[in-house]
């Protein structure tokens, strides 16, 4: 039994030492991170607001339509590209600050994904009109010529002495 | 008052609660990025960020307040069931109609696709 103790008191301190085992299983459990119900009262809200570092009145959480966020706040979309990168940001490989709500799309609006604000030089529906205008022109194009197929005109091939027959392979 | 700014009154506030959070926060990652007994409380040298574990958390747990509605059942069709089901059922007839050809007899065996899979 002593060694039974001994045995636990050894895997503890084990755990205590290794930072990762220690950060993940004894702290920062997502159950303790994750997103309340949708604030219903004025003290919900402003609870809310609080936890998620805004202030009560740009708080706003996603609509109750169950698609499951809970009271996480609806932030304006700012993908990263957007964002200023002269600024000292406390993560600048993410343009991030410290204990800074993120987007709860970050996942596209990254800024190696999808730029949500991006400031194109003409409007979206010229460039779906090139794209698909090229790739439905080069099909038609191909679908055209694999049908008709051309050639240069020849007439047939003309060698010497035509007729003649210089070797047979019949045995004799 | 706010004829010397570009901005109402109430904005105005508001983006002065955000200057002083911000900096609240600044000064509170950088205490905690410089603490030199950070590493002897074993949670390894990276500062830990609620925020990320926040968005983290949200994403794995939306089954929580999840409700099957008519938006979400939507949602589902088009870019699951329909999508699915519609792949699937071009793919197996075509594969079906080749194979009944290749057993008939009606294409050479020099002529078959996917021969060697």
């Amino acid at each position: 039994m002593n060694n039974l103790a001994k045995s636990a008191n050894v895997s503890k301190s084990w755990l205590k030492t290794n930072p990762i085992l220690f950060a993940a299983i004894r702290n920062h459990w997502n159950k303790d991170y994750k997103p309340a119900a949708y604030p219903r009262t004025e003290n919900e809200r402003i609870a809310a607001a609080e936890k998620y570092q805004l202030q009560p009145e740009e708080y706003q959480p996603y609509p109750d339509d169950g698609s499951g966020r809970g009271d996480y706040p609806n932030l304006p979309a700012i993908s990263g590209d957007s964002k200023d990168p002269f600024y000292p940001w406390d993560h600048p490989e993410l343009k991030r600050n410290f204990n800074e709500p993120m987007h709860a799309d970050f996942g596209l609006i990254r800024e190696d994904r999808y730029d949500v604000n991006a400031k194109l030089k003409r409007p979206l529906w010229f460039y779906w009109a090139q794209h698909l205008g090229t790739m439905i022109g080069l099909y038609c194009i191909y679908s055209l010529f694999e049908n008709v197929k051309m050639f240069h005109a020849l007439v047939p091939k003309q060698f010497p002495n035509q007729g003649k027959t210089h070797y047979t392979f019949e045995r004799e | 008052m706010s004829a010397e700014y570009d901005v109402s009154e109430s904005t105005r506030r508001l983006l002065e609660e955000k200057a002083k959070r911000r900096l609240f926060l600044r000064e509170q990652f950088l205490k905690l990025k410089s603490d030199p007994f950070r590493h002897a409380s074993n949670e390894g040298g990276t500062v830990f960020d609620p925020a990320l574990q926040r968005y983290q958390a949200m994403k794995i747990n939306t089954f929580e307040f999840f409700r099957p509605t008519s938006k979400n059942a939507l949602i589902a069709l088009a870019f699951l069931v329909i999508p699915v089901s519609l792949s699937t059922y071009c793919m197996h007839t075509s594969r079906s109609n080749a194979e009944h050809k290749y057993r008939t007899g009606e294409v050479a065996y020099k002529d078959r696709r996917f021969k060697f899979i």
